[in-house]
């Protein structure tokens, strides 16, 4: 087997770039800083035409779909994956082994960036009007912010980045509170200058978010690793969720029959997908667990539930039903219409942020 | 609005909200009404169509129909709609609902079989059924007692470019009572 011919280059040209800037050369498997050399030659169109010779049908092909080739038929993948068909001889009856000379110069461009770092914490949402992610319907803005910008705008101007994506444990609809200690969450802080934070920084930029708005706070800040991620997709998926609903019934409800619903441990639930995201979910039914609840008398009509639940239970299908798409449910336990008129989250039980051991 | 209108609130549940509202139902809370009167006011198969916010919309009974109004008894819901058609066999699948059967404002959902007479449930929107209400199938005297909750009769996906003209071509709650208080 033949070295492959970039193989070779990679061997060789770092120690001309190191000689002239003095540096020492790392493999980019394991570097946190890039450069990017961007080379382009005006004949490498022609060069390439090659290929319409010794994969005519092919290639002819290719030309027909503008769409799916609209940024060059030609691609480094592409143009290998089809000479794997072609003989050796076929090939240098067509183009000479070696390659000609370049006999006019060509384009360099660079870029530099450097790996993304990772920030984490956990938020806490107190108001009914802020959804989690920018809102938009037919790219209108239906709400102005999000928890996602107040947060975002604040990481990206400490850190001084290029862009923040963000990413988080779950999230909670519009008008439900997110209280305890926070939902875990952490942003891809891409092209960040500061990428190094001491204690008092973390403080600085707990306090800048913080202050940006009262309605989102967030706490626990550290640098992650990017492995330690997953947990957060894992987290929605398995950890538990802790929760306060304000319950309203038709008609005055009698203390002890409520208070029954303490005694449920690990109830089973079969929830058919909810009315109001069917428009976007498939229609299914899905298991899933209530471990435990707590009742609180407000009065005849109105209680507090506390509900500690399996990973994606829909809690408010669990108190009203949703016309017994939910089963069982509150009003099918009480024997009395029971409907929910607000909902909080009150703990997502999972250790996060991870943060990384000094090396 | 912007920033300075949305306020924190920390405190307990009980005061994060308007409590002065009265009680809604599930089906006042959340959904539309839009009416479909029978033309012929001796039958009066008045139907209503009850759209959520997300476009979802409930087939149900108007209150005006006999199966309400004469307390009738529903012997089935019939869903074989034509030899080869049985809405019970609906498959919806996936977010999109692919496969869903499709659905124009007079195709008939199913029959209710009274003792009085035989009801035809029409769809009403031109949509894509979801679901017939498996409860009511097993269960018909739902329709009777829970007609726009557990009563419902189909789950439908209206087509998004044909809810505003549909929407116009129903009555309102407003102008649906109106013409039934008439009628008394």
């Amino acid at each position: 087997d033949l070295v492959p011919l970039k193989q070779i280059w990679k061997y060789i040209y770092p120690h001309n770039v190191t000689s002239e800037v003095g540096l020492i050369h790392e493999s980019g498997d394991t570097a946190d800083f890039f450069v990017e050399l961007v080379i382009q030659w005006e004949k490498d169109e022609i060069e390439m035409q090659v290929m319409e010779r010794l994969c005519p049908k092919e290639y002819k092909e290719r030309a027909k779909k503008t769409n799916v080739y609209n940024m060059g038929v030609y691609s480094r993948q592409g143009v290998d994956n089809s000479l794997g068909s072609v003989s050796h001889t076929k090939f240098m009856e067509e183009f000479s082994v070696p390659p000609p000379v370049p006999d006019t110069p060509f384009q360099l461009d660079f870029r530099m960036s450097r790996s993304s770092i990772w920030l984490g914490g956990r938020y806490c949402k107190y108001t009914r009007e802020l959804p989690q992610t920018p809102w938009l319907i037919k790219g209108v803005r239906k709400c102005f912010s999000s928890v996602e910008e107040l947060i975002g705008d604040k990481v990206k101007e400490f850190l001084d980045c290029e862009q923040v994506k963000f990413l988080a444990s779950g999230r909670e609809d519009v008008d439900v509170r997110m209280l305890g200690s926070g939902r875990p969450f952490a942003f891809e802080c891409v092209n960040s200058k500061k990428t190094k934070l001491s204690q008092s920084d973390f403080e600085d930029l707990t306090k800048l978010i913080n202050d940006h708005h009262k309605a989102v706070q967030v706490n626990s800040l550290a640098l992650v690793s990017k492995s330690s991620i997953k947990r957060l997709k894992q987290g929605e998926e398995e950890k538990r969720k802790q929760y306060t609903a304000l319950c309203i019934t038709k008609d005055p409800y009698e203390l002890e029959n409520i208070k029954k619903l303490e005694e449920f441990k690990d109830l089973v639930l079969k929830q058919e997908t909810p009315i109001r995201v069917l428009h976007r979910r498939a229609n299914a039914i899905r298991d899933k667990i209530v471990h435990s609840m707590t009742v609180t008398q407000l009065n005849s009509t109105l209680f507090k539930l506390g509900v500690i639940s399996s990973a994606g239970t829909y809690i408010k299908e669990l108190v009203h039903g949703d016309f017994e798409r939910t089963k069982p449910n509150l009003c099918s336990i009480l024997g009395v219409d029971t409907d929910i008129l607000a909902l909080d989250v009150t703990e997502v039980f999972l250790e996060w942020p991870l943060v990384e051991k000094e090396a | 609005s912007d920033l300075s209108s949305i306020k924190a609130n920390k405190g307990p549940i009980e005061d994060s909200i308007d409590l002065t509202e009265k009680y809604q139902s599930v089906t006042e809370r959340y959904y539309t009404p839009y009416y479909k009167i029978d033309e012929d006011r001796t039958r009066k198969n008045d139907l209503c169509l009850q759209l959520h916010s997300n476009r979802i919309s409930l087939v149900t009974l108007a209150p005006s129909h006999p199966i309400l109004t004469k307390n009738l008894q529903i012997k089935e819901v019939d869903c074989q709609v034509t030899k080869s058609l049985d809405r019970k066999k609906n498959k919806a699948v996936g977010k999109g609902k692919k496969g869903g059967q499709n659905l124009d404002p007079t195709s008939i959902l199913c029959h209710l079989e009274t003792e009085d007479a035989r009801y035809a449930v029409e769809a009403i929107a031109p949509s894509k059924l979801i679901c017939m209400n498996k409860l009511v199938l097993d269960n018909p005297s739902l329709i009777r007692n829970r007609p726009d909750a557990e009563g419902h009769i189909a789950i439908l996906l209206p087509y998004l470019g044909q809810i505003e003209e549909c929407k116009a071509s129903l009555l309102s709650k407003e102008a649906y009572d109106k013409i039934i208080s008439e009628e008394r």
